[in-house]
């Protein structure tokens, strides 16, 4: 019965009932501590390590008192009475009970020192204490089985006789069960004469000390430990034994209501004070807290639980014991093996979702939710692409021209991306550069006959000569390297002094100064180049120096120079002139440190290249740029591919990596021919992934713009037709496409004739075919088909009628709609668009007699507007 | 520095699903006291609870929105082993003028013997198609034949996983795959052994017509609490966000050619433990781009993919405000960031990539 000395000593710990900020803690001594809040002292957090035991990321403790005076402490109870200290009733391993107050005796506090012990003089264990919730003066004592003594007592320590030590035993206020032997007690909240008592290993009962010896409600069960009675419920009654915790209900005591079966031996388990049905249990060597949500439904579904299991604490020692705080929302202590305390706060299982409108909400404790929008802070410092995509898509990016894009983008790849096609398609429209109708973007590959299944050009070696200097540059030449040129925009005539000083001067204007002096490098004019620098010194000063660093080149290839400034051209910084100085330095044809220089943006790389570059050199470099460009999905590669058949694959990494479907959609129409995009089903893909998320947005109106200015789908097949009531054929033949084509124009000849001969409109209040009435409007009762009177009507030029103009559609602006048919679909009722929209402004019903269709409330997506 | 917005969602006991519509304009909560709500945006962004009712007779796990091309119409799912679909129809209007709109039962499906843990409507192009997946392993997929009926609901398919379901995603359909399966992706919350996979595929074969398990992700092996695949967006693969342990991102990759088989690599994108012990919920964003988790740690992360590796972008605790910093060496390193920004996703070796 005693706890054998080889074991881990038993470790409790508890919170008062009383006091929201002190618990004990009790195994070979028993403790006292004080909760403190160290967030309050958050600013000073840094000087001064909080003092006590550490908690929790944000709680501390004070050790304020220490008891060791008690041996063989079996079970403690804190005295529940409002506005008390600190008092424990202590069971004994010898059957005594005494009180312990930490030495703060006060008023109230008489019990301190005292012991109530069993009427025998033989020993035995005490299992359990409790004071009862509500009559404060009553304890509750189970105790082991001795001959035949009762195995439970009940005291009332404000009435029964107090006893030294010393005096005699007192006697218990009601005693209960002859030679049995009382394991574990409780008493119910709502009744307090009644508690909760399981015997013998073999039965739970419900007493009421008010008639001790009537127990009414009995049920045989092995679980008899750890007896525990919710305070929300408190039918629910709880116990355990071995693996098994079994939940009862204590009007239909008979059978448990579950047995929840665990995979180890159940050491604890508590009723989670602040929230309904929710229970925790700790399993022997185990880490973690489980947590059982229990679940019953009203029907006869048998109940169960939702389990899940909390990890107080780091680390991987086992947990002892834990406690619920009584009334702080699913607070509880927990005290590991070798006495490391945990105050942890189980969170409810928190439920999220992000609305496709940049909405994310998440539920707070049980009862809130909380939520952030793409408006606040904390949203925009993650640069969602799809906020990015929305903002875009409201300025209109893409419906408008490459430039005006360019414009609307921060990114800068994106924006050179937009230029560049700009260049392009001036380029192309002039005729310089040729193209295809499949591939109306060429790219740097297309042009210089480097795509897949085409060769390249022969192209023509030659010794070009510096601009004064003596010395010489192979450069290559050929139709195909001037047209990469051109859509490098570096497409001005290179042996005309004129135009390269025009291009410098452009750049001196941008303050580009290096990339300006590079170029003439590049161009073999270093005079250019030196001039340049030397404007730039005003701005710049240290490009003087390298002005005059550039004054002492000589093609030589052996001098002193070269050898001094390849050595140093490391050092620069500009990437402009560590490229010129490579070029200036470089002691055979490769070029390398240019062409991988990564700080040059690639179309000047490129153009370099095709000057100096021989054939079989320019082919790799610009396959293997190709590719690294590729790989890293990055756009700028539509410099190489232009709108060839290698596009999808750049377009597909690029979303792949960044999820930019905007941009690829836009690009996709903008330069690859919509034959060929509509027949694509990844593009299709794309575009209408991308129309898919506009409509999610309720930008209708911009999706239509985007639709209409890009011809982003195949128009769809006429939406309604409308037939006549006696023949059958269809009222509108204009857009009837099986009808011949000459009889379309006679109609449309004589709706011309009729609108020219005065009347104000064109009207047709009959059949076109067999001249019968057209239905009548069920409001203003006249036929359909004639203007409403109500509306102002406006003179049409019978400019506006052209061989795609429907009937009914006369060319009037907003007005006109207000002639248009209008009906609703379930009840087939209806009349001219604006009867019908006045009606139900008022009205819910449909205005036909005896017709209950809520015809304008059926359509939910109605309910939504566009942005 | 509160940074989040609050709402009184007024259920009497744990919420255990918010659900946005179509347009992110109504949302949908529902909870352990058997009761469905339905908020309603404003032009301010306030949101209005517009419908209120008992739905079930258990704790209510899942709510859902149809497309609203369908109508206004929710699904939920209950521990009282039903689903039901519900539609919002017009009522009288009242004094004021204003339409009253209610919800009503269309259909109820009773088909599960136990809890039915998820639902999900399946892609528009598909139709009015719902799929199920129950306590004791059961995935049902139910088809309105006529999307005008909502009372009939025919129990189409079932397949038995023979593991504790606890929630379902459909795929998105993706851009360069020639003959995109309907797909569902199936999580088990099996606690009982962490051996077993937490996570299986059932695809539906055009030949067979018949829904069936066609893989489990061995790389999963603890409980998983939830799934949801990212909105395609064009890209080449998918993308599966699973709640379990830790927050998982699987990748799966069509195979170009696979002639039988299950068509994808599946490779673990990014896994980070930041949770410490249980995630319970993700979600992406309209792009697919961001992903965002709840854990036991009771803080929202934010997860973010910059060309092909993931990190944190964001953290925010359950009450909306920027956590403090736990410790003084994450204070250090992190103090005068506003959002920190942690690198502690780990991208999993090539070795653990499966092939199938």
């Amino acid at each position: 019965m005693f706890v054998s000395r080889g074991e881990v000593p038993k470790l409790e710990v508890q919170w008062s009932p009383v006091h929201k900020n002190k618990f004990i803690t009790w195994g070979p001594d028993i403790r006292m501590y004080e909760v403190l809040n160290n967030t309050i002292s958050e600013s000073s957090k840094n000087s001064e390590t909080p003092k006590g035991l550490v908690l929790s990321s944000n709680t501390t403790a004070n050790l304020l008192a220490t008891s060791t005076n008690h041996r063989y402490v079996k079970c403690i109870d804190i005295y529940p009475k409002p506005d008390s200290e600190i008092m424990l009733a202590i069971g004994h391993a010898n059957g005594k009970v005494t009180f312990c107050t930490f030495g703060l005796a006060t008023v109230n506090n008489t019990l301190a020192g005292l012991e109530l012990g069993p009427n025998s003089r033989f020993s035995r264990q005490c299992n359990a204490i409790s004071w009862n919730p509500v009559n404060y003066n009553l304890l509750a004592c189970g105790l082991d089985k001795h001959r035949s003594d009762q195995c439970l007592q009940i005291w009332d320590v404000e009435k029964s006789p107090l006893i030294n030590a010393e005096l005699s035993p007192g006697k218990p206020f009601v005693e209960y069960g002859t030679g049995e032997i009382a394991h574990s007690l409780a008493w119910f909240n709502s009744s307090p004469h009644v508690l909760a008592v399981s015997f013998n290993s073999k039965n739970i009962r419900c007493i009421d000390i008010r008639d001790a010896s009537k127990s009414t409600n009995i049920t045989q069960t092995r679980a008899v430990f750890g007896i525990d009675i919710a305070v929300y419920n408190n039918n629910h009654i709880v116990s355990y034994s071995d693996n098994s915790i079994v939940l009862w209900d204590s009007r239909h005591l008979e059978k448990p209501v579950v047995t929840l079966t665990q995979s180890k031996s159940v050491l604890k388990v508590l009723w989670c004070p602040t929230r309904h049905n929710l229970l925790g249990s700790l399993q022997k060597d185990t880490m973690a807290i489980s947590l059982h949500d229990m679940q019953q439904s009203m029907e006869e579904t048998e109940p169960s639980a939702l389990e899940r299991t909390v990890h107080p604490g780091q680390g991987n020692i086992h947990l002892a014991s834990f406690s619920w705080h009584p009334t702080h929302e699913n607070r509880l202590l927990a005290i590991s093996q070798t006495g490391v305390l945990n105050d942890y706060c189980v969170f409810e299982r928190m439920t999220l979702n992000w609305s496709t409108t940049s909405n994310i909400a998440w539920t707070y404790g049980q009862h809130n939710l909380k939520f952030i929008s793409d408006k606040d802070l904390v949203y925009s410092s993650f640069e969602d692409i799809s906020t990015i995509i929305k903002m875009r898509a409201f300025s209109q990016y893409g419906i408008k021209d490459f430039s005006e894009n360019s414009k609307l983008v921060d990114d800068p790849i994106i924006k050179n991306v937009w230029s560049w096609l700009d260049l392009n398609r001036k380029i192309t429209r002039a005729g310089i550069v040729p193209t295809t109708p499949d591939v109306p973007f060429p790219g740097i590959k297309t042009v210089l006959g480097l795509d897949s299944g085409t060769l390249m050009h022969k192209s023509e070696l030659k010794h070009v000569q510096w601009v004064d200097i003596q010395g010489t540059v192979k450069t290559y030449r050929s139709s195909a390297r001037d047209n990469a040129l051109f859509l490098c925009d570096w497409g001005f005539d290179r042996n005309n002094a004129l135009h390269i000083s025009n291009v410098l001067r452009k750049l001196e204007n941008e303050n580009a100064y290096t990339r300006a002096a590079s170029i003439a490098i590049f161009n073999l004019r270093m005079r250019d180049a030196i001039e340049t620098l030397n404007k730039g010194a005003n701005q710049q000063p240290h490009l003087s120096m390298i002005a005059m660093a550039l004054s002492g080149y000589s093609p030589d290839k052996y001098s002193m120079w070269r050898e001094l400034c390849s050595r140093t051209r490391e050092k620069l910084t500009d990437p402009y002139l560590r490229a010129a100085f490579a070029f200036l330095t470089s002691e055979t044809d490769s070029h390398d440190a240019v062409l991988n220089e990564v700080g040059i943006p690639l179309e000047d790389r490129i153009a370099f290249a095709s000057i100096f570059l021989s054939d079989v050199k320019l082919t790799e470099y610009i396959n293997t740029i190709t590719n690294k460009l590729l790989d890293q999905g990055n756009l700028t590669a539509i410099f190489l591919t232009g709108s060839s058949p290698d596009l999808v694959p750049l377009l597909q990494r690029y979303l792949d990596s960044t999820g930019d479907i905007q941009t690829v959609s836009i690009l996709v129409l903008k330069i690859i021919p919509s034959e060929i995009v509509h027949e694509h089903p990844v593009m299709m893909n794309w575009i209408n992934s991308y129309r898919e998320i506009l409509d999610q947005w309720r930008m209708w109106h911009i999706r239509a713009k985007f639709d209409i200015a890009l011809k982003a789908v195949k128009p769809p097949p006429q939406n309604v037709f409308l037939s006549c009531n006696y023949c059958g054929k269809n009222i509108c033949p204009a857009t009837d496409e099986k009808e011949k084509e000459n009889d379309k124009e006679i109609k449309i000849h004589r709706m011309k004739e009729q609108t020219e001969n005065g009347s104000n409109s064109f009207k047709f209040t009959s059949c076109p075919n067999c001249q019968s009435p057209l239905p009548r409007c069920a409001l203003c009762l006249a036929h359909l088909g004639t203007a409403s009177a109500k509306v102002p009507i406006r003179k049409t030029s019978s400019k506006q009628l052209t061989s795609n103009s429907s009937y009914v559609v006369t060319g009037q602006s907003v007005n006109s709609f207000s002639y248009w048919f209008s009906w609703c679909p379930t009840c087939n009722h209806g009349g001219h668009s604006n009867h019908i929209s006045d009606w139900f402004k008022n009205h819910l019903e449909c205005p036909v007699a005896d017709c209950v269709c809520r015809c304008y409330s059926l359509d939910s997506t109605s309910r939504y507007c566009s942005v | 520095m509160v940074e989040a917005h609050s709402i009184n969602a007024e259920h009497k006991d744990l919420i255990h699903d918010v659900a946005f519509d179509y347009y992110g304009e109504r949302m949908a909560t529902c909870s352990t006291d058997q009761f469905v709500k339905v908020w309603d945006q404003d032009e301010q962004g306030n949101w209005n609870l517009t419908a209120s009712w008992k739905a079930h007779s258990g704790s209510v796990w899942k709510v859902t929105w149809a497309h609203p091309e369908f109508g206004q119409v929710l699904a939920t799912c209950s521990f009282d082993r039903t689903a039901a679909i519900w539609e919002e129809i017009i009522g009288e209007s009242n004094e004021g003028g204003t339409l009253l709109r209610h919800w009503v039962r269309r259909a109820n499906l009773v088909d599960s013997r136990t809890s039915v843990t998820d639902v999900k409507f399946g892609p528009k192009s598909f139709g009015l198609i719902l799929a199920t997946c129950s306590a004791d392993g059961v995935m049902r997929i139910y088809e309105a034949p006529d999307a005008m009926n909502l009372a009939q609901w025919p129990l189409q398919h079932e397949v038995s996983l023979k593991n504790p379901s606890s929630c379902l995603t459909w795929n998105p359909l993706l851009s360069n795959f020639r003959m995109p399966n309907a797909m569902i992706a199936v999580g088990s919350d099996d606690n009982s052994n962490t051996t077993n996979s937490k996570v299986f595929i059932c695809e539906y074969n055009e030949v067979s017509r018949r829904w069936a398990k066609t893989e489990s992700v061995a790389s999963v092996a603890h409980p998983v609490h939830d799934m949801i695949f990212a909105p395609n967006m064009g890209r080449s693969f998918y993308l599966l966000a699973v709640a379990t342990n830790n927050v998982r991102i699987l990748k799966l990759k069509p195979l170009t050619d696979a002639t039988s088989g299950f068509p994808y690599t599946i490779e673990t994108a990014a896994q980070f433990d930041d949770h410490y012990c249980t995630v319970w919920r993700v979600a992406w964003n309209v792009t697919g781009t961001v992903l965002a988790s709840s854990g036991d740690d009771g803080c929202v992360r934010l997860w973010k993919s910059t060309v092909d590796t993931w990190k944190c972008v964001g953290v925010l605790k359950r009450d909306g405000k920027l956590p403090q910093p736990q410790s003084k060496t994450a204070q250090s390193t992190a103090q005068n960031n506003l959002t920190r920004f942690f690198k502690l996703g780990q991208i999993t070796h090539p070795s653990e990539v499966h092939w199938h």
